[in-house]
């Protein structure tokens, strides 16, 4: 099977038996609280880091974080947290 | 969050900064590594700051002399850098810690020791049992069987039907109960007369034991021979003497006076009043609270207690003195009159004994002019006035001591 295939065939398992998809699909999960504090597990890494841009790889692509005074609050084995003013995130 | 701060302090932690080029791929190994790092600001392309365990401070060291950057030490943070500042100060915890033990081992010894409920029994004498017993300021606590010694006290000593000991913290608080004594044991034989206590007119007189001499209706002086010890048996002409008893009640008469001086003012509180708190140690004072007094007229109420209590430290005093606001009123004669009745008698009760009944009571009044008013108060009661007086046998002559016999015949 080509890895779309399987891609779309685990994506609609973990579908129909509600699995958690950032287990199941290596997908990043972000956890956003209000705009100054935001919760990344499942990245693969840190591409750029300033304080007015954070961007990180991750099973989707890249996530781009623009804002001010953006610090990473602290950094685990597969978790980011991100604090500062957060403008901007988008996927690209 | 909290514990994860409660963490870090524990086990220590590093403020770092690193300098070079290729600091996120830098970042990048470091959690590759498992290397945990917070705090992590960028103040400029070329710097980053963070806080790292001093656990993975050697790893990091590592990693940043692979990607070609440098690393200072801003800060070190922790319980275990405090810990070796004080190793060099060892004394500071060995001293606390000595400290712990001493106020736990001068703990564990009696200090003190209070006994309660001591009315007629020898204080001394329990405080030496006890002492005997292992109850005494020194004595180790942990050795001590209370109940034990208690009882061996209460065998001890015969006076007392009851202890209770506490070991309160260092003090020793022994609660004792005494015996009430039965009363005495008449010896039937002994020789004992019944004269009268005062004056008076019998009543009624109820014999126990003896030979009355006077019959009801009597009048009677004090000293007067009422029932007699000595028996004479009319037959056979023999003596025989006893201890005599009887209830002799008669009418008696008690009076006092009082005198109350002629005060044109009688002084009576406005219900203000100001007080004055200070402690006292042998006349040296220190004032605690000090009100203005600002009265015309006042009264002082004064009233003192130890501080520490009985006998303890230091006889400091606590006083309270309370100044109240009087007015002086003009008094009448009808309540000086009054005030002098009253006094005289409270005088009277003072004198009389408690078991007499008042069948009578009168007031007389005497006025001297501006000077004073003495009042006389007369109470007629009726009374137990027997008393009893021992027969003094002297071979085989009777002396009754200060009393010749007044013997009235057996047959009227």
């Amino acid at each position: 099977m080509s890895t779309n295939k399987l891609f779309a065939l685990k994506a609609a398992i973990s579908e129909a038996l509600e699995l958690p998809g950032e287990i199941t699909l290596n997908l990043p999960k972000i956890i956003m609280i209000g705009h100054s504090r935001m919760l990344i597990e499942n990245h693969k890494g840190v591409i750029e880091f300033t304080p007015l841009k954070i961007r990180l790889n991750s099973g989707i692509g890249v996530i781009k974080i623009e804002g001010i005074d953006l610090n990473l609050k602290n950094i685990a084995a597969d978790d980011i947290i991100v604090t500062g003013k957060i403008k901007t995130v988008s996927f690209v | 969050m909290l514990i994860t701060d409660i963490r870090n302090f524990f086990s220590g932690y590093l403020i770092v900064k690193i300098e070079g080029l290729s600091l996120e791929r830098l970042i990048n190994t470091a959690i590759s590594q498992k290397i945990r790092l917070w705090e992590i600001n960028r103040p400029n392309y070329q710097e980053l700051t963070a806080h790292i365990n001093i656990h993975s401070y050697r790893k990091l060291c590592d990693i940043a002399i692979e990607h070609n950057c440098r690393i200072k030490i801003l800060a070190k943070r922790g319980l275990p850098f405090k810990t070796n500042r004080l190793k060099r100060r060892i004394m500071i915890p060995v001293g606390f810690l000595f400290f712990l033990l001493f106020l736990y081992g001068l703990s564990s010894f009696i200090w003190m020791v209070d006994i309660e409920g001591v009315v007629n029994a020898d204080h001394q004498a329990i405080l030496d049992a006890l002492s005997e017993n292992g109850i005494k300021p020194g004595a180790l606590k942990m050795n001590l069987d209370t109940r034990n010694i208690g009882n061996r006290i209460l065998n001890e000593i015969p006076d007392l039907i009851w202890i209770g000991i506490e070991l309160r913290g260092s003090k020793a608080i022994v609660n004792v109960q005494e015996t009430t004594k039965p009363p005495e044991m008449i010896d039937p034989l002994t020789p004992f007369n019944i004269v009268a206590k005062r004056d008076g007119i019998i009543e009624k007189i109820v014999v126990l034991d003896g030979e009355s001499m006077v019959s009801v209706g009597d009048t009677v002086r004090k000293g007067q021979l009422l029932v007699s010890g000595i028996i004479q048996d009319a037959i056979t002409g023999t003596i025989r003497y006893t201890h005599a008893r009887a209830n002799v009640l008669a009418r008696t008469w008690y009076s006092a006076k009082a005198s109350v001086p002629f005060n044109r003012f009688k002084h009576i509180r406005t219900g203000k009043k100001v007080a004055h708190n200070y402690l006292e140690y042998r006349g040296f004072i220190i004032n605690l609270r000090k009100n203005a007094v600002d009265f015309e007229f006042y009264e002082i109420s004064e009233d003192s207690a130890t501080f520490f209590g009985e006998n303890r430290f230091l006889p400091i005093n606590i006083v309270t003195k309370e100044f109240y606001e009087i007015v002086r009123v003009p008094i009448l004669a009808e309540d000086l009159k009054s005030q002098a009745k009253e006094q005289a008698w409270d005088n009277l009760l003072e004198i009389m004994p408690n078991n007499a009944k008042i069948i009578d009571k009168q007031v007389k009044y005497d006025m001297i002019e501006d000077k004073e008013i003495i009042a006389t108060v007369y109470a007629e009661v009726l009374e137990d006035i027997a008393q009893l007086r021992k027969i003094e046998i002297n071979r085989g002559e009777v002396f009754i001591v200060g009393q010749p016999i007044e013997r009235k015949d057996i047959y009227h």
